[in-house]
């Protein structure tokens, strides 16, 4: 193992603090409460497939700019923009004339929600997480050789395999907060890899991919390396794979299925923003049993070293490590800095951004089960005729009625506690969260997160988080 | 900024390059209720380069591409800097050589959307006026919602010559209907339009709030089998998405999908309504400065052309058509009322809906479903569908009623036979 460094300040920010300070002096000459959120973030993209080699800028992830928040007489508004004038004083007025005409804009028929102002305790610190190998330190070079590696490896395991694309994509970010009491700096860099796998049977093309992520650097890669035997064995396996008889089985969940089901069947209900706006039932549901004495759930940016670890969120809340379930009671959501105003709570620091650009929502960060003491081998002996459940594709939420909705690509069938070697191909999972969470009766001793996807909030708002967990035994109704 | 990049590139000595820059502004409204939450304002001046590595390796003429943003506040030396970093990174990005576009003078395109006519406050105050304006029931009511008036300027300048421009406006956003009685329950509904089109908004926030209605009296899953399912709406985009992904030159080239000119994509035994699509786009070039024009992609069940970008359609050999962002689709021959003949599970909303261009699979979690027996109505919640158009697309019929939006123009309706649903 290399030894560890930090993650360098943007210099860009740090020359432009002044200026920033300024702006927000002149925005608290007019308001009750301002803050700025400055960003500077660097990020790319690598790939190797059948359709050639791409290196580059990652999107929405590479960016530079800021965001104001602004507050008079119970109401908010926010400002993003990406130019910073030489006059601060002419851009502030452009700011507030702005941000006043939109006010003006907005029907008369429609009232104004009225909140307090948001608490801003001093509080000042500059932060840097570590990594071992930079991107920059591998090369674009040495990326794409080692990319180019993995897919070599995967094509040539096994003649079916039509194609294996492999992407490595990292974002280094540095953000500043400034308030009239806060002024804080932080400096975070993550890393994720996937490979797909694909195989073709007539008209068919059957998938399988894995991923890899971490809070760091490029040595996340060698992680890849050993997963391609398992992957390129199953995408074969998936060619002869069978529909799924709809029904009600026992089933294991492998840990990134494990995190499909605490993500997006669980967590996404327990964001407060749906709290307050009476879209979530889990807000009915606080302090009674919502799964298994043996579920015990975090969420938080501060939970666990991984792609959503921050030390402040983007209204400036300092990072948490919340328990939202413990023994299967429900302790409490998480919950951004304006659905807490609403709400008369605390904030747990989870205002997340897509970027600058975009508003602050309630968002998970690191959300996993903690482990129990179960083997897997013990977990399967038990079923005599159910379902492993493998490789989550994607999820999508329903906090309003806990209702189920997740993809896996395969389920391999187990019968009298052995694995058959039949795979069902692909799988829905439905039902209601709290009859699966409530069903789960063994959970093993690891407890595995992958950060190599993105979380929306709906069909927008891409934020970086990981999930995952144990592996664990329920009852699930598979289509 | 575009000479500062220029003379970057002149410094770096990098012949082939397109730069790009995006002048956005938007304004947001986020409601609860018929309350306003929070306004936000978004004033964006961005630009992005991509250069463009040629090379030559055991005879064979190569070319890399990488792509960096510029940022305001960069200064002379670190616009250089990314340049000269993304050209190096080009160098082991290489790829069989394509052609750039090529251009000769500056074209410019004005927007004429009715949204061109007036500032993005007042835009943005008539559509939330529209927003609401069937919002009026204690019980079934939108619980919250977000609006976003946008308005984008685009240049693209080339070293081949392309220098083009456009003006895009657009309205988006998303609202939730909800309904406390019997049971409380709500739905999710996107809407995006390129015209003040109040009226369309107000329809369909009507329509969503009978829906959610219905919701709320849904109170049981379909029995487990197979049905015939009658899907509406975004849902039949959602599936047709299989036959443009399918003739895309990215699925081809990398043998994804075995299409070609002439492929029969429903196969050659069609016994339901054959497939006619078209292509469009919203805007007039893609990223790359393609002139943008209509795709003819399938006729009578046959593909027409292969679409995609610039370099793997040179790749495969054909004219490259840029990427699109709307398909428009013939009528079906059928009426909806004729459609629901039979035992027939309509359904009208999912949790979520995909379609798997890969495997043809598609499947979703079923909100709110009307199961036609013959006569009878059953309102349904809850189950999944999960079939295979592979499987289903000799049988597909469509409906003569159609409906539109920013990404489809089409059949409102389309059945599929013996589809495989999960439920009680």
């Amino acid at each position: 193992m290399s030894e560890k460094k930090t993650v360098d300040s943007s210099a860009y920010l740090a020359g432009i603090k002044p200026q920033l300070k300024d702006l927000l002096g002149q925005l608290l000459n007019k308001y009750e409460y301002a803050s700025v959120l400055a960003v500077d973030s660097e990020a790319k993209q690598y790939g190797v497939r059948a359709s050639g080699i791409s290196v580059g800028d990652a999107g929405l992830l590479c960016s530079r700019g800021f965001v104001v928040k602004v507050y008079n007489e119970g109401e908010y508004a926010e400002y993003s923009f990406n130019k910073l004038n030489e006059n601060i004083t002419s851009q502030a007025e452009e700011i507030i004339r702005t941000v006043e005409a939109l006010k003006k804009a907005v029907p008369e028929n429609i009232a104004r929600l009225k909140l307090t102002a948001i608490s801003d305790e001093p509080v000042s610190f500059k932060k840097s997480t570590e990594y071992e190998i930079s991107p920059e330190q591998l090369g674009a070079e040495g990326i794409i050789d080692k990319l180019t590696a993995l897919r070599k490896r995967a094509m040539e395991a096994d003649e079916r395999i039509l194609d294996s694309s492999v992407r490595m994509s990292y974002q280094k970010y540095s953000k500043l907060f400034l308030s009239k009491n806060r002024d804080m700096e932080q400096n975070v860099m993550w890393t994720d890899c996937f490979q797909s796998f694909a195989a073709r049977k007539g008209e068919e093309v059957k998938s399988y991919f894995t991923s890899a992520s971490n809070l760091g650097g490029v040595e996340v890669l060698d992680k890849l390396d050993e997963k391609i035997g398992h992957a390129v064995e199953t995408t074969v396996a998936l060619l002869d794979s069978e529909p799924m008889v709809p029904g009600e089985y026992d089933c294991i969940c492998t840990p990134e299925v494990t995190g499909m089901i605490v993500h997006e069947a669980f967590g996404h209900g327990v964001e407060m923003d749906m709290f307050a706006k009476k879209r979530a039932l889990a807000e009915k549901y606080v302090g009674e049993y919502v799964a298994s004495p043996l579920v015990n759930m975090h969420d938080g940016a501060a939970a666990a070293d991984e792609v959503a670890s921050y030390f402040f969120d983007d209204d400036g809340v300092l990072a948490k490590d919340t328990v939202v379930i413990e023994n299967g009671i429900l302790k409490q959501g998480i919950s951004d800095t304006m659905a807490a105003l609403r709400l008369n709570t605390e904030p747990t620091g989870n205002s997340r951004r897509e970027s600058y650009k975009r508003k602050a929502y309630t968002r998970m960060t690191n959300t996993f089960f903690e482990p129990g003491k179960d083997k897997l081998e013990d977990m399967i002996a038990s079923i005599s005729d159910g379902f492993m459940l493998e490789n989550a594709t994607s999820g999508m939420e329903d906090p309003k009625n806990w209702g189920i909705q997740c993809m896996v690509n395969m389920a391999r069938e187990i019968k009298n506690g052995k694995l058959t070697g039949r795979i069902f191909s692909p799988i829905v999972l439905t039902g209601y969260v709290p009859d699966l969470l409530k069903s789960i009766s063994m959970v093993s001793d690891g407890c595995e997160l992958s950060g190599g996807g993105f979380c929306g909030k709906g069909y927008k708002e891409f934020v970086k988080v990981s999930d995952g967990g144990p592996c664990i035994k329920a009852r699930i109704r598979l289509g | 900024m575009r000479d500062a990049i220029i003379q970057s590139l002149k410094d770096e000595k990098i012949d082939n390059y397109l730069i790009t820059e995006t002048k956005k502004t938007s304004v947001e409204m986020f409601f609860i209720r018929q309350t306003l939450d929070m306004t936000r304002t978004e004033e964006l001046d961005e630009w992005n380069v991509i250069v463009y590595h040629d090379a030559v390796k055991d005879d064979r003429k190569l070319r890399g591409c990488a792509d960096c943003s510029i940022h305001q506040g960069m200064t002379q030396e670190e616009i250089r800097k990314a340049i000269g970093e993304a050209y190096m990174a080009a160098g082991y990005a290489l790829n069989p050589y394509y052609d750039m576009v090529k251009g000769e003078g500056r074209e410019s395109i004005e927007c004429t959307s009715s949204l061109a006519g007036m500032t993005l406050d007042e835009a943005a105050g008539r559509m939330a006026k529209a927003l609401f304006a069937k919002d009026d029931s204690e019980e079934c009511f939108i619980n919250s919602a977000e609006l976003f008036v946008e308005k984008k300027k685009v240049n693209i300048l080339n070293s081949a010559g392309v220098d083009c421009g456009y003006d895009d406006y657009l309205v988006k956003g998303e609202f939730v209907v909800q309904c406390l009685e019997p049971e409380d329950v709500e739905l999710y509904q996107s809407f995006s339009y390129d015209e003040l089109d109040e009226n369309s908004l107000m329809t369909l926030v009507e329509n969503k709030l009978r829906a959610v209605a219905d919701r709320a009296r849904a109170d049981k899953a379909p029995a487990a089998g197979n049905y015939d399912v009658l899907l509406s709406e975004d849902s039949v985009r959602e599936v047709l998405s299989f036959y443009t992904q399918r003739a895309d030159a990215a699925y081809i080239y990398q043998k994804y999908s075995t299409y070609g000119i002439g492929t029969k994509v429903q196969g050659d035994n069609v016994e339901g309504e054959k497939l006619n699509i078209k292509l469009h786009s919203s805007v007039p070039y893609d990223d790359m400065g393609i002139s943008m024009r209509d795709c003819g992609l399938i006729r009578d069940g046959e593909l027409r052309q292969i679409h995609g970008g610039l370099r793997l359609c040179q790749y495969l050999g054909v004219e490259p058509t840029g990427y699109y962002n709307k398909m428009i689709v013939n009528n079906g021959s059928r009426s909806l009322e004729e459609l629901k003949k039979g035992r027939v599970l309509h359904v009208v909303s999912f949790s979520d809906f995909n379609m798997d261009a890969f495997s043809g699979h598609f499947a979703g979690e079923i909100r709110l479903a009307y199961l036609y027996n013959n006569g009878s109505v059953t309102l349904v919640t809850g189950g999944s569908v999960n079939g295979s158009l592979i499987d289903a697309q000799d049988k597909l019929t469509f409906s003569n009623e159609r409906y539109d939006s920013r990404s489809y123009s089409g059949p409102y309706a389309m059945l599929l036979k013996d589809i495989p649903v999960s439920g009680e």
